[in-house]
């Protein structure tokens, strides 16, 4: 890591926080362990936020104080993301994909698609809304910017409300693979974080950029907009909140099934959330990824073998399992808590479904926001007619962000891509686009298998049976399930 | 006062930033200009021990854009830049004034037969069968 010469070393003004040190730490050794044996500290620092404190009993912590001590109502947000110029998206009703569905539909089926065109937003995503709570958050309580770890449309989002809230911005990217090739939807990304004022680190692959990323909130003093703070989290119900009213008002009724694109879990959970503050609590909240199996996120070789850098299931399912695994200690986003049903779809569909949107509906978008379009695609069909489902994000599409730049970059590195089967998609080797709007399909994913996963990660060497009742409360409402349900899913796990 | 660093790109056993070297923008910069520096931030070898076998066999390495802050320096030599964020950080001159390289690719066959495809089928032109 580059050291801060001179610059601004705990420029984080702020006596409100007695835990900041009056300047960064000089002298502090900075090698990959010690630096990470800080950890605790720098987070402590960066967020403002003790998580001890929601600790227990035993595995358990308590979600709902965490989100209601630390985070913002849904009024409070509202007001921020008001004065941020954020939100209030439209809804659209896509008609053409509608009649389309009902084509390939049996007799009666064929539910109406709407979607929230969230790319209305001024950075061009739904993450406009998490960053605005957070560097609103890092304003008001006195920090002098922003720091965020992400290859995403997030850093896009944290860049342009620090530009609009005055704040200093820096983003830290995995970008590139070992042979200085980037990640042509990252460079886009990058590109416009720098438009927004924003410092960016680039990195090549690997998990060490939390390394990196600490250094530089220690170095600064800056606050981590994490993607999974409470306030992150609290910006994304006004999503589901508007949706669900929107489509009331429109339709008279709230929607039947919200697709959401899910990757590291905060747009579902934040999403439901705000579906069940409306009273919108029957509503399906199904969760949609494209299928990355087989390739190793982590990996040198895999990452420029990818299309789509965020919506895959190289972060759905681990995030599933382990929500904990994020930049902070205890996750808000916990979508387990929240899916009703979860399903994939492969790259060569979500290509072929932003082709449909730019060719029947006249909006170019994405492409890797219209995974849940893809889903929600088909999912239709298998609705009534008279049902609503709603897609609950468009994203901004762009040089190195579209579907002709992701395709074209494929080939240069090896894939092939064709016409065909999607059943044929091979993640790595092999894009198919559908010859046909009937060739779409989703692939289910078995949530009772993840729900093990998860309960066999968060008991660790503990029995079942040692599970204390708060405990068990506690995994009762992770899981999204009663009771009597995980005691069956216990006791379908692996002895020992 | 300068803080160590991981790894300043030169020296050690590695010259790794010369993979990075983009000459298009020219070779010298001059104090002031808009450049890229290059860090290397671990050493192959000395990755996480979680990260696979392909990822640990090379370094960490990271690119950062700003002003430059010395009179004059030519790519491969320590640079100092002041970022957009306003920190000052050193590191290797790989590129001086570097571009925006993406774009919307080329035109793709596969995606080109869709929409007169479903616009027939929309039309009733076709009778489909589920």
């Amino acid at each position: 890591m580059p050291a801060e010469r001179s610059g601004t070393p705990g420029t984080g003004r702020g006596n409100s926080r007695p835990w900041e040190a009056s300047q960064a730490s000089p002298g502090r050794a900075r090698d990959y362990a010690a630096v990470l044996a800080r950890q605790r500290e720098i987070i402590l620092r960066s967020t403002g936020v003790d998580y001890a404190q929601f600790e227990g009993p035993g595995l358990a912590f308590d979600y709902e104080r965490m989100m209601s001590a630390t985070g913002y109502s849904l009024p409070e947000v509202q007001q921020i993301q008001g004065e941020c110029e954020v939100g209030n998206t439209p809804l659209l009703e896509l008609r053409q994909l509608t009649a389309l569905a009902r084509k390939l539909a049996p007799a009666g089926k064929g539910a109406r698609i709407f979607l929230k065109d969230e790319a209305c937003n001024p950075s061009g995503s739904f993450k406009a809304r998490r960053a605005a709570l957070s560097v609103y958050h890092a304003r008001t309580h006195g920090y002098a910017g922003v720091v965020a770890a992400t290859s995403g449309n997030y850093g896009a989002a944290v860049a342009s409300q620090a530009a609009r809230q005055g704040l200093k911005c820096i983003v830290v990217q995995e970008t590139y693979d070992s042979r200085t090739v980037g990640q042509p939807e990252i460079i886009e990304k990058g590109r416009a974080c720098e438009a927004y004022g924003a410092e960016v680190l680039q990195l090549t692959v690997g998990p060490e950029l939390f390394y990196t990323f600490l250094l530089v909130l220690e170095d600064t003093g800056f606050f981590n907009a994490s993607l999974y703070t409470p306030f992150a989290i609290a910006g994304i119900e006004t999503l589901g909140y508007e949706l669900a009213v929107q489509t009331r008002s429109r339709c008279g009724r709230f929607p039947d099934a919200v697709v959401v694109t899910h990757a590291g879990g905060g747009n579902v959970t934040g999403t439901a959330r705000g579906l069940r503050k409306a009273g919108s609590t029957q509503t399906q909240v199904i969760g949609a990824s494209v299928d990355l199996s087989g390739l190793h996120m982590a990996s040198d070789r895999d990452f420029n073998r990818k299309s789509f850098t965020t919506g895959h299931t190289g972060f759905g399912v681990p995030f599933a399992v382990n929500p904990d695994r994020a930049d902070v200690p205890r996750n808000a986003a916990r979508p387990l808590r929240y899916l009703d049903r979860y399903v994939t779809v492969t790259q060569g569909e979500v290509f072929y479904a932003t082709e449909l949107l730019a060719q029947l509906e006249g909006l170019e978008r994405g492409p890797a926001g219209n995974t849940s379009l893809a889903a929600a695609f088909v999912l239709a069909q298998q609705m009534d007619r008279d049902q609503i489902v709603v897609v609950n994000e468009t994203e901004y599409t762009g040089a190195g962000k579209h579907p002709t730049a992701q395709l074209t970059f494929a080939r240069q590195n090896g894939i092939e891509v064709r016409t065909g089967d999607p059943r044929d998609n091979v993640p790595g080797r092999c894009i198919v686009i559908p010859e046909d709007p009937a060739q779409m399909q989703v692939v289910e994913q078995d949530l009772d298998r993840i729900r093990r996963s998860y309960l066999r990660h968060v008991l660790g060497s503990r029995r079942p049976e040692e599970l204390e009742r708060p405990e068990l409360e506690y995994l009762a409402e992770e899981i999204h399930t009663s009771p009597g349900r995980l005691q069956q899913l216990l006791g379908q796990l692996d002895p020992g | 006062m300068v803080e160590p660093l991981s790894g300043t790109g030169q020296g050690g056993k590695g010259r790794e930033y010369q993979r990075w070297l983009r000459p298009e923008g020219g070779r010298i910069a001059r104090r002031g200009q808009w450049v890229q520096i290059y860090v290397k931030v671990l050493d192959a070898g000395q990755r996480a021990p979680n990260v696979p076998p392909e990822t640990q066999a090379v370094p960490l390495e990271m690119v950062v854009k700003g002003f430059l802050q010395e009179d004059q320096v030519g790519l491969g030599e320590p640079a100092t830049v002041r970022t957009l964020a306003d920190r000052i950080l050193q590191g290797v001159l790989v590129a001086v004034e570097p571009r925006y390289g993406h774009d919307f690719g080329a035109p793709v066959a596969e995606l080109l037969q869709v929409g007169p495809r479903v616009r027939r089928l929309l039309a009733g032109g076709e009778n489909h069968a589920c």
